[in-house]
Order: C-alpha cells, then structure tokens, then sequence
C-alpha cells in the first residue's frame, strides 16, 4: 500500500517522494525551483518541532520549510 | 566589452567579483545577498572590460525582486560573455538553471565553483566531460582563495574572440512535439528580435507573465493555439505544462550529472551535525541570545576601552589647540568646529564602528544568518511575517540602506511594505555609536540593553500591529540554508573596509562640514533661531535648547547629531542630565529614517509610503521619548 502524507508528518531521517504540491503559481515555482518536485526524492534533516520549520534535503542542497509551506507538500513515504 | 556573472544564490559571484574588480561588492553566506547589480571596470592582463554581478537567481521565472532585476539584465540589457557561475556541490540542481539559460542561445561559459566543497561531499567532476556534454567551456575554481580566476578570465575572453555560443537542449514526448509545432509559427512572425524562437515558444508553453502578453500584443491570433496545446498537455501529463518542462529538465539536468560526476558516500561532517544542536529549538535560542549578547557586549567593551584613552588625548591635546579658537573671530569659530568634528568622529564614532562591523561581516560569512532565520521563522510569524523578513532586520543593525533594500527576498509586497517600515526602525551602525558613545559610555552597559530591549519591543508590537492593519496571506518560509563556512580573514577585513569606507569617504566629511556650518550658524546667531523654531520639541522633551539644531543635522547622518551636540554644547556632553542622554538617544534611535535610507525607502515602497512612514517615525520617537522621560522624572522625584 502507498502511504502518502504530507511531508510535515515525516520524523527525522525519514525519506519521501514527493507526489504533489497544492498552491499557487509563485508557491509552485518557489519549491520546484529550489528542486521540490513531483518524482523527487527528499530527506527529513531536522523535522518540525514546536512551531519552528523543518529542514528537508533535496539533491544536496538544504532548504527550510516552514510548517504551513510543508503541510501542502504531498510525499510518498519510502522505507 | 561587457561580461556578466549570472547563476543561483550563494554560488560565489560576488566572491569572484571582488577577486577581480576590488571588494566592491558585498558577499556573504546567505541566499539573495546581492539584491542589485553591481559593475566594475576590470583591467585584465591588456584588455579592460566591463564586470556585472548580478543577482542570485534560481530560474528565469523569477518569483521576488531581486531575481527580477537580473532577469531584466539579462533579457533586455544583455551582456558580450556570460559565465554561468554554479555551485559544484550542488552541480545536479544548478544544471537546470544552466539549460534554461542555454535555452537563450547567449554566449557564455560554465564557471564550476567551490570545487573544494563538492571535493569534501564526495562529489567528483569530470570537467572536461562536462564541457563537451554542455558545448561550452568550462572552470573549475575555488573563488575563496582566488584559485583559477585568472584561467576563468583568461577562457572568457577567448570564448568572446571565438564567438562561443550555447545551444539549447531538446525535451523529449509530447511536450517536445508542442514545442517544435509552435516553434514554426513564432519564427514565422519574429516578432521580438533578439530572442530566439525555441526560448520565446519554451515561455509561451509556460505562460510566462511578462513574455506572453507581449508577443501576444503583437500577434493575438497566437494565443488560442497556445491554449489548445496547453490543454493537450495537461490531459496527456496530468501536469501543469510548466512543471512538466521543469521536471523535464530536472531529469536532463540529473542525466548530465551522472555522466560527468562520481559520488562517493562520505561520512556526515562535522559542519552538518552541527545543525542538530543550533536549530533544535530548545538549545538553538538559548544560543541565539548568547551569541547577539555576546556581539552586542564585546563591541560595547571593547569600544569602550579604546574611547576612553581617545577622548583623554584629544582632552589633553586640547590645552595647546585652544588658543586657536579664542576669541570671537569667524576663523576661531571654524577652527572649533573643524576640531570637535574630527576628534569626535575618531574618539566616538570609529572605536564601536569597527568592532561592530567585524563582528557583523563574521556573523554573515559563517553562515549563521539564515539560521537566525529559521529559528525566527515561528516567532516572526505572530508579528505577521516569515523568517525570511529577519534577513532585512538584521542587515538593518549595520546599515538601514541595505537592509531596506534586502526586502527584496520577499515575495508579496505587503511583507515588504511591513518588512521595510520594521528596518528603518532598526538601530543602525551609525545609531548603536550613539547609543553606546552617549549612554553606554556615560550611564553603562544596562542602559545600552534597555535601549535595543526597548527597540525590539517596539519593533515586534508594530509588526504585529501593521500585520493586523494591513490583512494578507503569509506565504510561509521556503529558503534554501547554505553550509556553514569559514570565513576568511581577508573577506572579513575586505568587507569591513568597504562598509567603514563609507563612513570614512562620505560621513566624516559630511560631519567636518557640518561642524564648520554650525560653527557659522552660530557666530550669525542663526544657530539660536533654529532652536528657538524647534523650541516646542526640545521643550516639551525637556531636553537643553541646543539639542535643536543637531536633530536637523542627525537626518544627514545620525551620528551627526551626537557629534554636533558635543559641538553645541562646548565639547561636553557631561553637561547632559542621565535623563537628558536617554531621552536624546531614544529620539534620535526612532526619529526619521536618515536620508540614505529615505532614498533607498522610496525605490522600494515609492513616495507616499516613504512619506507616512517619515512622519510616523518622528510622532513614535515623540511618544517613546516622552514616556522615558515621564517614567525617569517619576523615578528621580
């Protein structure tokens, strides 16, 4: 079965495949040029405690998200 | 002859820049430091030509104001060479920028970057392979240490000589076919010169907000065929036509990487782990006060420790100066001024400026900017804003102009409407002198405390209040968190300097010449006019008569006002009461954003905001100052 969450349920260290992004336009281009994108993969670096945002590894780069921005980021969850 | 450094944020443009041209442009460890081109002549070798720096740009869709710009460089202005300047630790993502840039059909060669960086994460590059697989030359350098700059230039003017051009890319399935089948008929119209026809259809297909409108002014029968490829598009990709080229890309950009790249699996670094302890939020603040507490208090100390010996020379030196300004000829008056403007400057000014802008030019390089960010991220969010809006704040506390001009890096205009009025507000490197020169010298390193407490009160409650007035969708926080760097001890000098430069070229003269005019306002007895005019002010906040007219110079620069008040009161300030020194600095922190920074204000939130912001800054300074001044009469009666 695929479990798909959005990617603010990931703990630390897990890793997802990213299914879908819900926004606008400019939230889109945002992620996808950052290499947030459907069929990437991403990695949980440091999840979101509190109400602080998470940090997700994508090809090597590191990229914040804030908690509102990774709650609209639909991911497949690899084991 | 010009050449242009294009490339994605924190890449090392403005590095290479300054290894060229001078440190003439400021370069940093975070994303979007560069928010507006900087250019330079360079002379290379026998040749002179023109340097751009251009900035950080993730796409060329872009989505804030500074990508903006440089994407209006680059399509309208245009450039001889372009060097795609890449991060080579991240040589998979900035390959995409790369093909869209190759989609231009521009000439420019591939300046592959911290090669020392993809080394220690286990990325090796093949770069000879990699220039055949792009058609284009290629460098590999190390920036920092200037390591293959002089190749770099060196295959740039040769490129330019050679007429290297790139060329772009196909896709491949039903979104090539689309692009090939509208291809034909935007070549056919050629409408907008210079562009090439694949790029303008690529940006048709992608709706582009700018492109589009304008080839369809010039031929609107266009627009219908676009539609109904569009729609094909999505039907057979399930997919907005624009993230199907993205993506399409992306696995170009991914195919390219693993032919000319080896990974090997490295061990986590120390640089990496040490992420887990800054950002965990329960160790991550308590270290975040740590840290701006100790810069705050070892600029204070330290500048302490250099003002005092300072103003006990210039107090002694005094004694054979003075029979120069006896008397009550011009001249006397004029030599008085010059002196107290000088003196000051050096004796106040200089002791905390230069801590201060190490510290600040070490906190930027390391790295620990956006973790600021990303701690502030929730906390900035109940004033309204995301953790990105800290970056301008904090650029404010060396300088409003350029923090200001960092709002930039938001993306709605209602976060930097509200971003902007915060930075000006922000006590500067000019105001914290005063703040530490007047009452951290005279009253101690509380009061100092009190002060920025104070601000940063102020600050959060007007954020929160103007997030309330001015309703808005808050996009949330996606910023890329570069790794921590060393710095070098020659940037940060480097980047001192050329902040310090700007005190030294253009406020210490400003200062000299407005000893001198207040020198002559004075022997003309208009210096008593002006004061008795602001009379209402300086009454009603119980400060000394002569305060008035140095508030009229603090607009020129803030620091001016301390200075001329030392002037205008005959070179004491210790004639000021404990009260007096906090009311004055208060005031002077709040009131009217200086005129640099009014100029930089209105290119962002143009005139009329500019405007109410000016006037809403003097009434808030107005307010606090007389409230600090209720509350210490109360406290001394």
């Amino acid at each position: 079965m695929r479990d798909v969450v959005s990617l603010d349920k990931l703990k630390e260290g897990e890793r997802g495949k990213v299914i879908n992004l819900i926004g606008g336009r400019a939230f889109k281009l945002r992620l996808i040029q950052l290499g947030i994108m459907p069929g990437v993969e991403v990695k949980v670096s440091k999840s979101a405690l509190l109400s602080c945002p998470m940090m997700v590894e994508v090809n090597n780069a590191r990229v914040a998200l804030g908690k509102g921005v990774a709650s609209r980021i639909w991911v497949e969850r690899i084991e | 002859m010009r050449i242009a450094l294009v490339g994605q944020p924190n890449c090392g443009k403005s590095t290479i820049f300054n290894q060229v041209a001078g440190y003439r442009s400021i370069a940093s460890n975070f994303p979007g430091t560069t928010v507006t081109y900087t250019m330079s002549d360079v002379r290379f070798g026998s040749r002179v030509f023109e340097l751009i720096d251009l900035p950080g740009i993730y796409s060329l869709t872009p989505v804030d104001e500074a990508e903006k710009e440089a994407r209006r460089f680059i399509l309208r202005t245009g450039a001889d060479l372009y060097i795609n300047v890449v991060d080579a630790s991240l040589l998979s993502r900035s390959l995409e920028f790369t093909i869209e840039l190759m989609e231009l059909e521009i000439p420019m060669i591939l300046c592959l970057n911290m090669m020392d960086e993809a080394m220690e994460k286990g990325i090796i590059i093949d770069v000879n392979k990699l220039s055949q697989v792009l058609g284009v030359p290629v460098v590999a350098t190390i920036a920092k240490s200037g390591k293959g700059i002089k190749e770099l230039f060196e295959t740039a003017l040769k490129a330019i000589e050679d007429g290297v051009r790139a060329s772009p890319f196909s896709f491949c399935g039903a979104i090539e076919r689309a692009i090939s089948e509208l291809e034909r008929r935007v070549r056919d119209i050629n409408i907008v010169g210079k562009l090439p026809a694949r790029f303008l259809t690529i940006r048709l297909i992608e709706q582009d907000e700018e492109i589009a409108p304008l080839v369809y002014r010039y031929s609107p029968d266009l627009k219908p065929q676009v539609d109904e490829l569009r729609e094909g598009l999505v039907k057979e990709y399930n997919l907005s036509p624009e993230e199907v080229i993205a993506s399409q890309r992306h696995a170009l950009a991914f195919s390219i990487f693993e032919q000319v790249a080896k990974v090997k699996r490295v061990r986590e670094t120390f640089r990496e782990k040490l992420d887990s302890v800054m950002l965990n939020p329960f160790i991550g603040y308590p270290l975040l006060v740590i840290a701006l507490y100790l810069f705050f208090v070892s600029v204070f100390k330290l500048g302490a420790l250099i003002e005092e010996p300072l103003l006990e020379i210039f107090d002694s030196l005094y004694g054979y100066v003075e029979p120069l300004f006896k008397g009550d000829s011009l001249s006397a008056y004029m030599f008085k001024g010059l002196y107290d403007g000088f003196t000051g400057g050096l004796a106040i000014v200089l002791p905390y400026l230069v801590p201060f802008l190490i510290g600040l030019a070490f906190l930027e390089d390391v790295g620990y900017l956006p973790r600021i960010a990303f701690l502030m991220d929730a906390i900035m969010h109940k004033i309204g804003l995301h953790g990105k809006a800290i970056i301008p704040l904090m650029l404010g506390y060396g300088c409003n102009v350029p923090g200001v001009m960092a709002v930039r890096v938001l993306e709605s205009s209602r976060d930097r409407l509200i971003a902007s009025i915060l930075t000006v507000l922000v006590p500067c490197a000019a105001r914290m002198s005063i703040i530490m020169g007047l009452v951290g010298f005279y009253l101690g390193g509380s009061w100092v405390f009190f002060i920025y407490a104070l601000n940063l009160f102020i600050i959060a409650l007007l954020g929160w209040g103007f997030s309330k007035l001015l309703p808005g969708y808050c996009e949330g926080l996606i910023m890329e968190v570069p790794p921590y760097r060393f710095p070098t001890i020659r940037g940060i000098i480097a980047k001192m300097w050329l902040r310090l430069r700007e005190f030294i070229v253009i406020a210490w003269p400003l200062l000299l010449a407005g000893s001198v005019i207040l020198s002559l306002l004075s022997y003309y007895g208009l210096e008593a006019k002006i004061n008795a005019f602001l009379r209402f002010l300086t009454y009603s906040l119980g400060l000394p008569l002569e305060v008035g007219v140095t508030l009229i110079f603090g607009i020129l620069r803030k620091e001016l006002s301390l200075l001329m008040l030392k002037q205008a009161l005959g070179g004491d300030l210790k004639l000021l009461l404990p009260s007096q020194m906090l009311v004055f600095t208060i005031f002077v922190v709040f009131y009217f954003p200086c005129i640099s920074t009014l100029g930089a204000l209105v290119k962002e939130v143009g005139w009329k905001r500019s405007l109410l912001i000016v006037i809403f800054t003097i009434f808030l300074a107005f307010i606090l100052a007389s409230l600090v001044r209720a509350i210490s009469l109360l406290f001394l009666a």
